[in-house]
């Protein structure tokens, strides 16, 4: 059965375009244009993995929707892909807590995106998911 | 060593003795003043302190005593001579217990008067080379004193903190800003070691000057001393070292760079923000460029011509906001060039809503307008133009599908004022608290399609207040906004 992806993400253009090529590498796509709207996908949609855009309405607030999935019984264990503009997390470690160290996401991709990495690095992460 | 040309003043009621004495005496070379009674001699006595007195004991009206204690009682270091027919032990002990230098006996001989008034006259040197000494020494002790408090005066009125610490690591010297800068309370004294004074990352800089001898150097750091507070300060400690290189102490100077630290942050903040703003154009731009390589994705013409007219609408879009951080940095750092003209704003105005009118009507929007004639400020035709585009394209981008604008202009107190009211998504009350700032976009479903740079409002609002104006916001959220801007109108109004 095809991989279930949600795109989180209030760029309209960006949206539509990765969902088209995910789609066309065999996943199957919903997609969200808020923390909000994305959180409430994610208990219907149950995807397999996330694609989470780093800053939305404010800065940051990407890495709120990862905490509150990280912190969320049901959704913990979904790998999340996180989209940045600003050189990776740098930038944003102070965001991330409760401690410096603790990251929510499994990876980032920078923007603009490459979508050959971006289909790769999909798959990767959800194999290693198999596996484990 | 003694007093040549001494002023003397001799005072005998005998005539025969005060010339014969002032005789003897100006061949030597010195000044004599005489007086011929006790009276006399105390007022002559006591204007000037003359070099030596050579007083009779027994001057008809006075006894000789009074005058010698009343020149005493004036200038108590006098030399005062006693003149005497009736020299006995008891009168030499009397008199110089009343402070008489010395007593010679009627009759004397020339060679006795000279003997002792060249012993007298030797002593009066001493006595003023002694008083100059003294004099001198409390000059210098008054100018040490003053430079001292000039020196404190300077160290207290500067700015940053400042602190000196010995080589034993004590306290010497501070200024009230240093106590300020680092919460001090308790009351430091001179001899405090600095390791019940400072906190702890402090006093590691000074033992790291200490320990770094020979090679001694200057150390920098940035201390941050209460972090909720945000107080960050730079503080520069070098060591003092003496001619033959040995470290005396330390002087640190503790300044406040709080603000700096700040506006660094604001300005790498606003670097990230300007990044991802032009990033996310060219994301798009390129995403839209792969789907139409890619001929697997098999898509239709609409969806290609779909594509390049996103990609049209972001490059327009990159190009404003690139524009749009050229005008930010300009108006900021004041080097706009404006030429200030009388502006008809009902024109303007009007003719801003003329040029907008297709969108307007491809938007099936309803237009209302009031606009006063004859409303004149004075202002460059290119900013304002700018804040009226600004006004009416966020009232037809952000409305609704036909819904209303209603744009008012009238004169108010002194100042134009312009309205515009649209039936458009409106802004939640957290919304509106963050409407002016950098980048600043009302995002949700209904704002998806739109495009902006979310510099717009702010370089309005930076406009207006380069004007002296101001504006006002008053939104509902999904039922429309109204944006008032109050500019000052020409005095020729």
């Amino acid at each position: 059965m095809a991989h279930k992806i949600l795109i989180i993400d209030d760029d309209y253009d960006l949206v539509e375009i990765n969902r088209a090529f995910l789609s066309k590498a065999g996943f199957k796509v919903d997609c969200a244009y808020n923390g909000a709207e994305g959180l409430e996908k994610i208990k219907a949609f149950s995807p397999d993995l996330i694609i989470l855009d780093v800053m939305m309405t404010s800065v940051g607030e990407g890495f709120e929707v990862a905490r509150a999935i990280r912190q969320n019984e049901e959704m913990k264990q979904i790998p999340i892909l996180m989209l940045s503009s600003v050189n990776k997390e740098v930038g944003f470690r102070l965001r991330i807590g409760p401690d410096e160290d603790w990251n929510p996401v499994n990876a980032f991709i920078d923007k603009p995106v490459d979508y050959e990495k971006l289909v790769a690095k999909v798959t990767e992460i959800l194999n290693s998911k198999k596996e484990s | 060593m003694k007093i040549e040309n001494a002023k003397i003043l001799v005072v005998d009621d005998e005539l025969g003795m005060r010339e014969g004495i002032k005789r003897l005496l100006e061949i030597e070379g010195h000044h004599v003043d005489t007086a011929e009674t006790g009276a006399k001699g105390m007022q002559m006595g006591s204007v000037f302190e003359y070099d030596l007195y050579l007083l009779d004991l027994k001057i008809g009206d006075y006894d000789g005593t009074q005058v010698l204690q009343k020149i005493k009682s004036i200038y108590p270091e006098s030399i005062c001579v006693i003149v005497t027919a009736y020299a006995s032990i008891d009168t030499a002990v009397e008199t110089t217990q009343l402070g008489a230098y010395h007593y010679i006996s009627k009759p004397f001989s020339p060679d006795e008067l000279y003997h002792l008034v060249n012993r007298a006259l030797e002593r009066r040197w001493y006595i003023l080379e002694a008083r100059r000494l003294r004099e001198e020494q409390e000059r210098r002790l008054l100018e040490v004193a003053h430079e001292k408090s000039r020196i404190r005066t300077i160290i207290n009125a500067i700015d940053d903190g400042i602190l000196v610490i010995n080589q034993d690591k004590q306290v010497v010297l501070w200024n009230p800003r240093f106590l300020k800068l680092l919460e001090i309370d308790r009351k430091v004294a001179v001899g405090d070691s600095v390791y019940q004074l400072l906190p702890e990352k402090l006093y590691e800089q000074f033992d790291r000057v200490f320990d770094q001898q020979p090679q001694l150097k200057a150390i920098k750091q940035e201390i941050v001393i209460h972090p909720p507070a945000k107080l960050v300060i730079m503080v520069n400690t070098t060591p003092v070292i003496n001619s033959s290189g040995e470290l005396l102490g330390v002087v640190s100077v503790f300044r406040d760079i709080s603000e700096l630290k700040q506006l660094d942050l604001l300005k790498s903040q606003f670097i990230n923000m300007a990044a991802h703003e032009l990033k996310a154009p060219l994301s798009a731009i390129k995403g839209y460029i792969e789907l139409l390589i890619d001929a697997t994705l098999g898509n239709t013409l609409d969806q290609y011509s779909h594509q390049l007219d996103r990609s049209r609408e972001r490059i327009d879009a990159l190009v404003n906001l690139i524009n749009d951080l050229l005008n930010i940095s300009r108006i900021e750092a004041g080097t706009v060039r404006r030429d200030i003209e009388p502006i008809d704003m009902s024109e303007l105005l009007q003719n801003t809503l003329d040029f907008f009118r297709n969108d307007i009507e491809k938007r099936g929007l309803q237009l209302e307008q009031q606009i006063a004639a004859d409303l004149i400020l004075d202002a460059d035709r290119e900013e304002i133009q700018r804040v009226l585009t600004n006004l009416i394209s966020n009232a037809i981008k952000y409305n609704k599908e036909s819904g209303a604008i209603s744009v008012n202009a009238e004169r108010n107190n002194g100042y134009i004022r312009i309205q515009v009211s649209d039936t458009g998504i409106g802004l939640k009350p957290e919304e509106r608290d963050h409407l002016f700032e950098e980048f600043f976009r009302a995002k949700n479903p209904l704002t998806r399609n739109i495009t902006g740079t979310g510099l717009g409002l702010t370089i309005l609002k930076k406009i207006v207040d380069s004007y002296a104006g101001r504006i006002e916001v008053e939104s509902e959220f999904e039922a429309g906004s109204t944006f008032t801007v109050f500019l000052p109108a020409s005095d020729t109004n």
